[in-house]
């Protein structure tokens, strides 16, 4: 049996888009990092809770932001070409 | 049965043309006055009748001023009307999304790339007023060595280059990944019988709830990053 070349192409859409979720694990780790380092700093020093709360509010927004290129990378695999 | 990519097509409501240019109102365009108007109004009565109109704007002023204050460390009161209203442009423009049957302006990547190149040319502008010809410091940090120089100054333009398109691209794909996510849970919960499609539904409500925090996480993250390109384009960092 043959396969067509249609279905051939789909196929590697679908494998390649799969492989390219491997790209979540660097943002889980970050974003993890991120709020240990708020939560011990919060813990050594509760008065400047304000502040660190901001610059972590920030630092995952920006890690965050990575992982959703990720998914529009993926986006653009399976639907456009 | 329909795609969850239906709810983001762009159509015209009233078709204008000028001089072979195509200005037609869209119902994305429909929305951005929408929220103008919004606002505007908003402002207008809370400034004329002191009443908790006022209290609200005072707020939300405020909170632009810390991120002002914070970020530009002096003369940042000249900013303060471009960041207030940036800010609560697309702060509404996301919010907006979430009442059923509206139309996010802000999941157009047209829109937010525009938003991000405007504001990327501002920090520009501002900086070569400044700083003149020397502005192009901001490629190579004062004190490395010279041999450096032929790794770190395409290095450093590549970053450059891409604040604006990651700050546009940012906003973007937040607000799309929500709204897709939420047709997805719908189409999941109309396959089922009601009894068991009730659970999708409280997923998709818990779904709202985040995606309107992440709408204002969004619209801050994108006032405070602009501030920050201001500031770093100022004082050459």
């Amino acid at each position: 049996m043959s396969i067509s070349p249609e279905v051939l192409i789909k196929m590697a859409k679908l494998i390649g888009a799969g492989i390219g979720c491997i790209g979540f694990v660097g943002v889980g780790i970050g974003l993890g990092n991120i709020f240990k380092a708020m939560v011990s700093g919060i813990a050594q020093n509760p008065s400047e809770k304000d502040n660190i709360q901001t610059a972590a509010m920030i630092g995952f927004a920006l890690t965050e932001s990575v992982a959703l290129f990720t998914l529009l990378v993926i986006m653009l695999i399976i639907f456009v070409v | 049965m329909k795609s969850p990519m239906d709810q983001f097509s762009v159509y015209n409501i009233l078709e204008l043309k000028v001089f072979g240019l195509d200005i037609s109102i869209t119902n994305s365009a429909v929305y951005m006055l929408i929220v103008s108007f919004l606002f505007i109004s908003f402002g207008l009565v809370g400034v004329l009748k002191k009443n908790t109109a006022y209290y609200i704007l005072k707020k939300t002023f405020d909170f632009v001023e810390n991120i002002a204050a914070n970020n530009l460390k002096k003369d940042y009161k000249q900013y303060l009307p471009f960041l207030t209203s940036l800010f609560v442009f697309v702060l509404l423009g996301n919010i907006i999304g979430i009442i059923p049957y509206s139309f996010t302006f802000t999941s157009q990547i047209v829109i937010t790339l525009s938003l991000a190149i405007i504001c990327f040319l501002i920090s520009v502008v501002i900086g070569l007023k400044k700083n003149g010809i020397g502005f192009f410091r901001i490629f190579f940090p004062a004190g490395t060595p010279l041999y450096l120089a032929p790794i770190m100054i395409p290095v450093e333009v590549i970053s450059f280059v891409s604040k604006p398109i990651s700050l546009g691209l940012r906003l973007f794909v937040n607000m799309i990944a929500g709204h897709i996510m939420i047709k997805v849970f719908a189409m999941l919960s109309l396959k089922f019988s009601p009894a068991v499609g009730i659970i999708p539904f409280i997923l998709i409500i818990c779904l709202i709830i985040f995606e309107s925090l992440v709408a204002f996480l969004q619209a801050y993250i994108f006032v405070v990053l602009t501030a920050m390109y201001i500031e770093s384009s100022r004082n050459l960092h």
